[in-house]
Order: C-alpha cells, then structure tokens, then sequence
C-alpha cells in the first residue's frame, strides 16, 4: 500500500522534483569552455606554486592607536541613516535596534572582519574558497579568468574574481551585494559598492596574514575607504560547526530588541 | 583579561571605538545588555553546559536570600576560545558545585556574561 502511495506521489511531483533532472549551466562569461574551476582534473600541480596559508586564522589587532584606520566617510542619506543610529545608541545605554536576526550574518565587507571566530583559505584549480566559521560562512573567489556576471544576483558575498599577483598576493573584486547589509556596524550602502583585496603574508612573519581592503562606494561615500586587517595564523586548529538556531539565545522581538533567554 | 581584549577589539574592527560609543560588540552580537563595569560572584551546581556555538552556556542554580534556587543562565565564549585556555566539553557537567563569576545583565533578569569560574578542586578558570 505504501509502494503504491509512493509511486503516485512521485508521478505527481514536478518534473523538475524528480530523479534524473539536472540543469545545464551555460558556460560564465570570460571562461574558456573546457577550463578552470569547472575542470579541476589535471591542474593539481599549479595549486603548489600558491601560498602557504594551511591552518586556521583568527582577526588579531594592534594595540597601537596610530593603526586605527579613519571611518569610512558617509554622505547623503547614508550619514543621515548612520548619525540617527548613533543617537538611539546613545539614547539606550549602547543598545541597537536589529531587523534582522542574530542568526542572519553580516555578509561582506564585514565577513572579513570578525572576531573570535576563526577563518580558513581552501585552495582548487581556478578558486580560493574562505570560511568562517560564524555562521558557518562561506565565500567563493573565482580565480581561473572568468569575467564579473553582467547582473549578479545581490547577494552576502557578492560576486568575487580575482588573480594571484607575484605568487604571493591574492588581488579580489567583490561586487553585487546585498544593499539591504551593513557596511560597518550601523552603516549602509548602495548596490553600487566595490570591494577589492590584496591579501598576502605579512613579510616578517609568516603566520601573520595582511588583508588591505578598499571599500568603493560613489553613492555611499565621499571617498574610497581602506582598512587593514591582520589574521594570526592557529596551525593544527579546525573550524567547529555553528548552527545558529539551535542555540539561538538572543532572538529579536517584534519591536527589534535584541532578548536574552 | 582576554574577553576584554576581544570585545575592545571588536568595537575597533567595527569602527565603534573611533565614534567614541561605548557599545562593544563581538562577532555575533552587542555585549550591551551587559554591565560591563560590574561583576557579581554566584555559588552554586551546575543544572546545564552546553558546548556549542555561537556562545558556550551555563544553566546554573544559585540560592538566593532564603535558600530558594534561582535558576541563572549564563553566556559564555566561544568553544574554539574556551579550548585556547583549557576548556572541554567535559570541564563542567550537570551536579558540580562551582562559584563563577559574571557581568549580570542591565536588566534585573537572573543572567550574565561569564567571566571565570572556580571549581570545586579549586582550580580557577577564565572563559
């Protein structure tokens, strides 16, 4: 009897639902057909003459007030949207109305930014592959020659190409975020943002790895903004999982407070 | 103290100390529903550790006043942090007796943010 309901069901699912249907993606622009990330096999070898960032890194920080980077500089409508966030900072002991969940991630630039969560770089033909372990992130760096889509869907992480410079540099253009994300803690943009990184070792030391950022934004900002970020490097460490809604200790209600529980 | 360093850090990489707030942040959430400039010592069992992610966590019960256990939930670390200074899964379980210490939430709810524990062998720890 339940073979029967089975068999019924499956002839009434959508075609698309059932086994054997896969879809058939056209080739990304600027990709010569028959290569990169799509075609791992064969290109193991080149993944050598890369880098050594093995391990798990976490964000470190200068304790040197010099190497603070400036803010970022907002104008319009942004600088209006981040001075009235600051005044209900202010108004409420440094607590922040949040329309999103805890359990929902910044996205990029901040991605790149966070603390006591650690990061690792996974390296395959044609791509760098970063995650975090908040959330659970992930972030996808297309390195085998491929062009920007012409409309990126928006999204987290954005559209990310890039190429390695010298053999020691990573050089990274993200665009197509998410405009609906924070550019730093409080802060906006548009869907016009530009995100490009050189990420490489620090030159001293080897366990120490240097993310220049610079953010472009020409409806948010008066300027490009830079910042540095150091990463320090834990060898034999591994990221654990984070499922964020089994342990979702801080949901946010209707009104946006952030609850304890 | 560690956690310290990791929530100042956090307000830098966030941009939040150069606006001059005071409303430090870790990765997953703001550290202001806490009294940062306070902290409170609580004697009692564990009921509860849960190590996971985004924060390990205390179910503890504390006696109040009159002898009465008050059930206190208390946010810790992250387990990849605590392991960096000696912490397991098993390093507290359900029965043992412990004093912590906490920076107790703004708000008068029996909860905090753990700052150290000691154990019954006397063995400190910070988280």
């Amino acid at each position: 009897m339940a073979g029967a309901a089975l068999l019924a069901a499956i002839a009434l699912a959508p075609l698309q639902a059932q086994p054997g249907a896969a879809p058939k993606s056209p080739v990304p622009d600027g990709l010569k057909a028959g290569t990169g990330a799509p075609f791992p096999k064969g290109q193991g070898a080149k993944l050598d003459s890369l880098p050594d960032w093995g391990g798990i890194w976490f964000v470190a920080f200068s304790r040197d007030p010099a190497n603070r980077p400036a803010p970022p500089k907002l104008k319009g409508k942004y600088k209006i949207a981040y001075d009235a966030w600051r005044a209900q900072i202010a108004a409420n002991g440094g607590l922040d109305k949040s329309a999103r969940s805890h359990c929902s991630p910044p996205g990029m630039p901040m991605f790149m930014q966070l603390p006591q969560y650690p990061y690792e770089f996974l390296f395959t033909p044609g791509r760098v592959t970063i995650n975090q372990e908040a959330w659970m992130q992930t972030r996808k760096i297309w390195t085998d020659g491929r062009k920007h889509e012409d409309d990126p869907d928006p999204s987290f992480y954005g559209d990310s190409i890039g190429h390695w410079e010298g053999g020691t540099t990573l050089v990274v253009e993200s665009i197509g975020l998410n405009d609906t994300l924070p550019l730093q803690t409080g802060m906006t943009h548009s869907d016009k943002l530009k995100i490009t990184e050189r990420i490489h070792l620090d030159a001293k030391d080897k366990d120490l790895l240097i993310n220049e950022m610079t953010v472009d934004d020409p409806d948010a900002l008066e300027e490009p903004w830079h910042n540095v970020i150091t990463y320090r490097r834990d060898r034999y460490g591994k990221l654990l999982e984070f499922q964020c809604s089994e342990n979702d200790r801080n949901p946010v209600d209707a009104q946006g407070n952030t609850l304890f529980e | 103290m560690r956690m310290k360093k990791l929530i100042a850090a956090a307000a830098l990489a966030s941009g939040l100390a150069l606006t001059g707030l005071a409303a430090p942040a870790d990765a997953h959430h703001s550290y202001a529903m806490f009294d940062m400039t306070r902290s409170i010592d609580l004697k009692g069992t564990v009921a509860q550790f849960k190590w996971t992610n985004p924060h390990a966590w205390l179910v503890i019960n504390v006696k109040d006043a009159s002898g009465n256990p008050v059930e206190w939930n208390v946010e810790m670390n992250s387990p990849n942090n605590l392991a960096g200074l000696g912490w397991k899964r098993s390093t507290l379980k359900a029965g043992d007796e412990v004093t912590i210490t906490v920076h107790p939430l703004k708000e008068n709810k029996a909860g905090g943010s753990f700052m150290s524990v000691t154990l019954a062998n006397g063995q400190n720890m910070k988280g």
